[in-house]
């Protein structure tokens, strides 16, 4: 089994925090799963915070998930990803896109996982 | 000098930016002024891959944000200007730029700074300088989004002293 890659939540507010309590309530395997919220740290404080996982972990890949493209964490983790070539960066972070990527991430190659997760995070936005 | 929205944030163009000013404002320009992200391209194309397509972007350095300010034939109606600072908005005001009000959208926690507000930590030397300003006659709000409880930086002051 592949070693599992580093996962990052970083939204506004305590979303990143919901976020991660429901994945996990689905009942998905979340391995190296963490969640920061601008609430309650300053940007450049999760900024740090990430880079020590990083360093810590060793991972092979690093994925940074975000809620608002364009928005202040986006901007933070493109100037992490910026530095550090490992890091795959997903705006508009949803359940079915988070759920998508903890039931493939260790069956699927890395570029083909990022494009699956992406479509299923579009298939799971729908109107009844 | 009719600007929208003459803002400190050092988070520069953001989400509370784009979405919540631009929108309630219908704002038509972003004049991005800071002497470092003009140096860096790949700052530029960060900050411009944000701006949705019906808002110009200008990206410039404190000087030339000055002359664009002061250029009485540069359309100045529905933009927001942004600083990163204090400071910057104080070599603005030396070079001949005049705004009557001054939003303060966001200045986060430093080492240094001191909490006022959820989104406004100040540092001693920034509150010299926003007094200074304030004695030239600039008034300063404190508000992040247009939603919020707008507050005067001259009250915030006097009640944490």
């Amino acid at each position: 089994m592949k070693s599992a890659p580093l996962t990052v939540l970083f939204t506004h507010g305590n979303l990143a925090g919901a976020l991660k309590s429901v994945t996990k309530n689905l009942g998905v395997a979340a391995e190296n799963f963490y969640s920061f919220s601008n609430q309650e740290k300053s940007i450049k404080d999760i900024e740090t915070e990430i880079l020590e996982l990083i360093k810590d972990k060793s991972p092979e890949n690093i994925m940074i998930f975000v809620d608002l493209t364009g928005g202040s964490c986006w901007i933070s983790a493109a100037r992490l990803k910026k530095e550090n070539d490992q890091i795959e960066i997903m705006g508009g972070v949803n359940i079915p896109m988070l759920v998508s990527y903890f039931m493939n991430v260790q069956r699927m190659d890395w570029q083909f996982l990022l494009e699956k997760v992406s479509a299923d995070a579009k298939k799971g936005i729908a109107r009844l | 000098m009719n600007i929208q929205l003459f803002r400190i944030d050092d988070r520069l163009i953001h989400g509370q930016v784009v979405i919540g000013w631009a929108g309630y404002l219908n704002t038509r320009k972003i004049i991005l002024c800071d002497d470092e992200v003009v140096k860096n391209e790949w700052e530029i194309d960060l900050y411009l891959s944000i701006v949705p397509d019906h808002i110009q972007t200008l990206i410039l350095n404190t000087k030339k944000t000055a002359e664009y300010l002061k250029d009485e034939q540069a359309d100045l109606s529905r933009t927001i200007v942004l600083v990163n600072s204090p400071q910057v908005l104080e070599e603005l005001l030396e070079l001949g730029v005049k705004p009557a009000k001054v939003n303060l959208g966001g200045l986060h926690f430093q080492e240094g700074r001191e909490k006022y507000l959820p989104y406004l930590y100040l540092a001693p030397e920034e509150i010299e300088t926003l007094k200074r300003m304030m004695e030239r006659g600039i008034r300063f709000e404190c508000l992040d989004v247009p939603q919020g409880k707008n507050t005067a930086l001259e009250k915030l002051l006097n009640k944490k002293n």
